[in-house]
């Protein structure tokens, strides 16, 4: 049993961190709480749904197809709506208001769009699973964990070593400066907003295959996804990743002989205990909330 | 009221870097630089002086392209380098074109070690020779910054991180340097070691520099030529020798 639930945690942790990820680059870069992340989610799932329910377009494709969807859709929430603000020197609490107003507009149109049913991205059977240590695993779920660790590694190593990275990290840090030294801030922001929204797609295709695709699934994955990144340091790729698997490990074993209903509230306890013992989060980064 | 100073251009010899023409600009409706002509020569150094809030960081800024970082405005008037119109031009097309700036503050990457600062300072410097050049002339002009180099640049004193701003300025090649008060928080000691060193650069390499600070009667000794400033306002463009030996002359400017 308690093999299943980590096996478990480690799946729901996994998409977490994928959120994560793309919030903590997003964030990293303009410093303010792009909460529309969700929505990103949400609509990276319909995407892949109605391109395979619709035009009967195979799986790849279509998930390839939505994830560029995704990352296309969080620059132009940078272009058209975070830009303007910036530009007006809005405080982040406006981006953040607008931000929340994006998520429910998009969770909206969702919603009128494809209607409030629960949709499936995979037809008939579960698959097979496989045998771990007495627990069950699927094909399914091994991809999900093949893909977060891939794409982990994979975006670690974009912002470490090439200069597109290198260039998120001085606009992070003093975007004046960065200016100073040749760099086109407005792209790098949009570039960043790219990767990390189509980090989003993937974790929204990725929790479409493992549950249901519905209009409110983006707020279940941006709240994890947050709680993940702060808890594994705001700003820190490998932070999300530990963040989100810790989060996924401790709401599913957690609620070992209780109701499942628990999981959110395992979940706020983490980051009650983090806020309050370790608030730079695991890899104590200097982003700390205060600069929120 | 404007007196320009055509000596050197007339001399033939030297050539022109920035054309500043009737420029002006400001916050909201605060005009903080107001119709402001002077030249700079390519291998000059020029003072910027004027007391405090006569717009001198503004100009800078201005001339920068940093202004709308800053919530500012050019309202009026061309800059040209090299002949080129620049006004309105994002820093980081100027760099681009080799003008950069060493603002107030210093703003250095604090998250970043001193290395990645100067390597951050060549972002644009794609030849990786030219590259190592580059990086090899900052650590000789500064040879203090080298044993910093695994340090946040956040830890450093405020003499060496203004080193180490200037440095980072300097990894692009430069052609024209923009410095704003160099001299802000060092000690007397250090500032000498501070203006040594530009003054070192311009005779190293032909770049022009331009640099604001309060201290007149030291950046008069190594400046070429000076842009006064007072209320917004060109109160004296002309040559340093001038000033530096007109003590009546310079009271009067900068009162
Ligand atoms: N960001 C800003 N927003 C609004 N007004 C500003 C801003 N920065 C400067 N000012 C105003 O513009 C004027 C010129 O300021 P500036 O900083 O250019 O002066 P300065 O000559 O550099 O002074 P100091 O010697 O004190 O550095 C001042 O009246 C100042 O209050
Ligand atoms: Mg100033």
């Amino acid at each position: 049993m308690i093999t299943q639930l980590t096996v478990n945690g480690i799946i729901a942790g996994c998409t977490y961190a994928l959120v994560a990820m793309g919030f903590t680059i997003i964030y990293g870069t303009v410093r303010f709480f792009h909460f529309a992340h969700g929505a990103i989610v949400a609509v990276a799932a319909y995407t892949a749904w109605a391109f395979m329910a619709y035009l009967g377009m195979p799986f790849a494709m279509a998930a390839i197809i939505s994830v560029v969807a995704a990352g296309g859709l969080g620059v132009l929430m940078d272009r058209f709506v975070y830009r303007p603000l910036r530009q007006r020197k809005s405080p982040s609490l406006i981006l953040l208001l607008a931000s929340f107003g994006m998520f429910l507009v998009v969770q909206n149109i969702l919603q009128f769009v494809f209607g409030s049913d629960i949709k499936m991205l995979r037809g008939g059977a579960a698959s097979e699973g496989h045998r771990l240590f007495g627990a069950v695993i699927t094909s399914t779920q091994l991809w999900i964990v093949a893909s977060s660790v891939i794409l982990a590694v994979a975006a670690l190593w974009f912002l470490r070593k090439t200069g597109f990275g290198k260039s998120i990290r001085a606009v992070a840090d003093d975007q004046v400066a960065a200016s100073l030294v040749g760099i086109n801030s407005e792209r790098t922001v949009s570039m960043a907003f790219f990767l990390g929204s189509a980090l989003a797609g993937v974790a929204g295709i990725l929790v479409a295959l493992e549950s249901n695709v519905y209009p409110a699934m983006g707020l279940n994955a941006v709240i994890k996804g947050i709680i993940a990144a702060l808890i594994g340091g705001m700003g820190s790729i490998p932070g999300a990743l530990l963040g989100g698997l810790l989060i996924g490990f401790a709401e599913n074993v957690g609620v070992w002989g209780i109701s499942s209903g628990w999981k959110d509230a395992i979940s706020y306890a983490v980051l009650v205990a983090f806020l309050l013992f370790r608030p730079g989060g695991i890899f104590h980064t200097d982003l700390e909330l205060r600069k929120v | 009221m404007i007196q320009r100073c055509w000596t050197h251009i007339s001399e033939g010899s030297v050539t022109m870097l920035l054309k500043v023409n009737s420029l002006s600009a400001g916050y909201g409706h605060t005009e903080a630089v107001k119709d402001v002509t002077f030249n700079i020569d390519v291998g000059h150094i020029t003072a910027l002086i004027g007391p405090n809030g006569a717009g001198k960081s503004t100009l800078l800024k201005a001339l920068s392209g940093t202004l709308e970082s800053y919530g500012g405005t050019i309202t009026r008037g061309d800059i040209l380098l090299d002949e080129e119109p620049i006004a309105g031009l994002r820093a980081d097309q100027l760099v681009a074109k080799g003008l950069t700036l060493v603002p107030d503050g210093r703003r250095l990457f604090t998250h970043m070690t001193v290395q990645e600062n100067l390597e951050m300072g060549g972002f644009t410097v794609r030849d990786k020779e030219l590259f190592g050049i580059n990086f090899n002339r900052v650590l000789t002009l500064f040879p203090e910054i080298a044993p910093l180099r695994p340090r946040k640049a956040g830890s450093l004193s405020g003499g060496e991180q203004q080193m180490l701003a200037i440095g980072r300025a300097l990894m692009i090649n430069p052609k024209l340097l923009l410095i704003d008060e160099p001299s802000l928080g060092l000690a007397p000691r250090l500032l000498d070691n501070v203006f040594e060193k530009i003054a070192n650069l311009r005779n190293e390499q032909i770049i022009g520099v331009v640099v604001v600070e309060q201290n007149v009667h030291e950046v008069l000794k190594i400046a070429d030529s000076v842009v006064a400033l007072k209320l917004g306002e060109a109160a004296y463009v002309g040559n340093a020798a001038d000033l530096r030996n007109d003590d009546a002359k310079l009271k009067e400017v900068f009162l």
